[in-house]
């Protein structure tokens, strides 16, 4: 919810603006009369907003911290982030700070630290520049500028991802009732460190048969056969440990596959199952769950 | 296999499937065992009628219930052979995922592929209709939350203190649990800085609830501007 919507809504709220009303009475022309607020007609638009005390508080809240309350005082004025003019806006700012500090709001820290920087850009400001040293002196409202508008960036995309079309608002996924989908994560036994050896003594020996055709090329990097076991797993949720392997790349690529499996496993982002005794292992991510990977 | 009939199959297989299921998994769940049709006489031969279609899709549940995993490499010792034969190749099940789009066009239902895959949802014209029959509403999320979320997105991997300096205010650590409860954010590590903070970044589950296939498919950030240099707020 913008903060000016939250305004207007606090205004339709207390001040019972009635719209309705304005029609039943005759001698007043009706198109001078925009609102009647407690009986009188309201012939002009007020020039600021009136925000009742006990509406401040709501209004307020509605700010996402010190960055949006200062986009909001510099969108009111219709002006461009990049020109923002420190003292009016610092002046503005603090007067939202007695505010909060009059109605004894829980005065959040932050709003404490952008009021310091707001004073600190302004002095800054005031301070004569040294005639030699003017071309390399940094703007001084440079960062909070490209702070505001690196949270102005977020907050437009908060907004766009607000509107994309999502799962229980515009789409509903089907399914129908009865799971077909076997769970494969169920109790399954754990492979002892001699299986794996004997499996991957298997695959050796299989790679020994084409040592002839061994083609020598770029070390093989284990770092990257893990991102390729992962991205593996990405596309299917078991990966036959046979498949790792290509017999082709000879005994070193299967030793670099092997010592990637190994380091994935270390790292806790894959693990190792077999549905029985003698059944094929597979490697399977490890989603979801955080990696506390003990040092 | 005759198209017509993976296309069925698949239909299926995406209704029944509570989560989406990708080309892959498809492939996957589409074999056919042995020793589920032993009329056939030479196990690598493809079904080409219809009722061989349908015997291994009986196989194909009868295996699903079995919960076994595929079986790659043909076993002997004496056992029967479980030689999982593939009944569709990659590009079939994508050149009948995409005739099921074309089905399903103008419809109540649409097939649409998200991240993790290809899932059946309702589509954006009846969605209210159900949430109404479901006496359901949609949820709607605070703006600290979007935001956080959309920060996330656009800046994974990332720390909580990152997130907090781009809002300038503290992030509430319900919101990153609710975000995580919600699987769209997960813990992918650690970073190498003093107190090792936890690394934050989006999951499949966030793009397939927002309808995304892939991170790119998010709206584009607005660009930074420079600061024009000018005094005018020098004197009060």
């Amino acid at each position: 919810m913008s903060a000016s919507l939250a305004v207007q809504q606090v205004i339709t709220l207390h001040q019972d603006i009635d719209l309705n009303q304005s029609s039943s009475i005759e001698e007043i022309p009706e198109m001078e009369i925009f609102a009647l607020i407690n009986g009188q007609p309201l012939r002009q638009m007020p020039q600021d907003l009136y925000i009742p005390p006990e509406a401040l508080e709501v209004f307020l809240e509605t700010f996402e911290g010190p960055l949006d309350l200062l986009l909001y005082l510099i969108k009111k004025q219709n002006l461009d982030i990049l020109e923002i003019k420190v003292a009016e806006i610092t002046r503005q700012y603090m007067d939202y700070v007695a505010l909060m500090e009059a109605f004894q709001l829980e005065l959040v820290a932050e709003y404490l630290v952008m009021a310091a920087t707001l004073g600190e850009i302004k002095s800054r400001c005031l301070l004569p520049r040294p005639p030699g040293a003017e071309a390399d002196e940094a703007d001084p409202r440079q960062a909070l500028i490209e702070r505001l508008q690196n949270y102005e960036r977020f907050k437009k995309a908060a907004e766009q991802l607000d509107h994309l079309p999502r799962c229980e608002r515009e789409y509903l996924p089907i399914n129908l009732p009865r799971p077909l989908q076997a769970d494969i994560a169920e109790i399954l036994p754990t492979i002892l460190l001699e299986d794996l050896l004997s499996a991957f003594k298997e695959v050796i020996e299989r790679a020994g048969l084409y040592e002839h055709h061994h083609i020598f090329r770029e070390p093989l990097s284990i770092r990257e056969r893990m991102t390729r076991i992962l991205a593996a797993l990405q596309r299917q949720a078991l990966l036959p440990f046979a498949e790792v392997f290509d017999v082709k790349e000879g005994r070193q690529g299967v030793v670099v596959s092997f010592i990637a499996i190994l380091e994935l496993i270390k790292e806790s982002l894959i693990e190792i199952v077999q549905a029985a005794l003698f059944a094929p292992i597979y490697l399977v991510a490890k989603t979801g769950i955080a990696c506390d990977a003990p040092d | 296999m005759p198209p017509i009939e993976l296309k069925l199959i698949i239909e299926a297989l995406l209704f029944c499937s509570e989560k989406p299921l990708s080309v892959a998994q498809l492939q996957q769940q589409l074999v056919m065992r042995a020793s589920d049709c032993s009329e056939l006489t030479d196990p690598v031969d493809v079904p080409s009628n219809m009722q061989n279609t349908l015997s291994g899709m009986q196989g194909l549940v009868r295996h699903e219930l079995e919960s076994a995993a595929v079986e790659p490499v043909v076993t002997v010792y004496g056992q029967p052979a479980q030689v999982p034969i593939p009944l569709a190749t990659a590009d079939e099940i994508c050149q009948a995922l995409s005739a099921l789009q074309s089905d399903y066009q103008g419809r109540g239902v649409q097939l649409q592929e998200v991240a993790s895959g290809f899932r059946f949802q309702s589509s954006i014209e009846v969605t209210p209709w159900v949430l109404q029959a479901k006496s359901q509403k949609a949820p709607r999320y605070s703006r600290a939350l979007l935001e956080t979320l959309a920060i996330i997105a656009y800046k994974q991997p990332i720390t909580r203190a990152e997130i907090e300096d781009v809002r300038g205010i503290a992030v509430s650590s319900h919101i990153v649990r609710t975000l995580q409860e919600r699987d769209w954010v997960r813990v992918v590590g650690h970073k190498e800085v003093p107190g090792k903070p936890a690394l934050l970044a989006t999951t499949r589950g966030f793009l397939d609830y927002f309808n995304l296939r892939y991170l790119q498919d998010l709206p584009a950030l607005a660009d930074l501007r420079q600061p024009v240099t000018e005094a005018t707020d020098i004197t009060v």
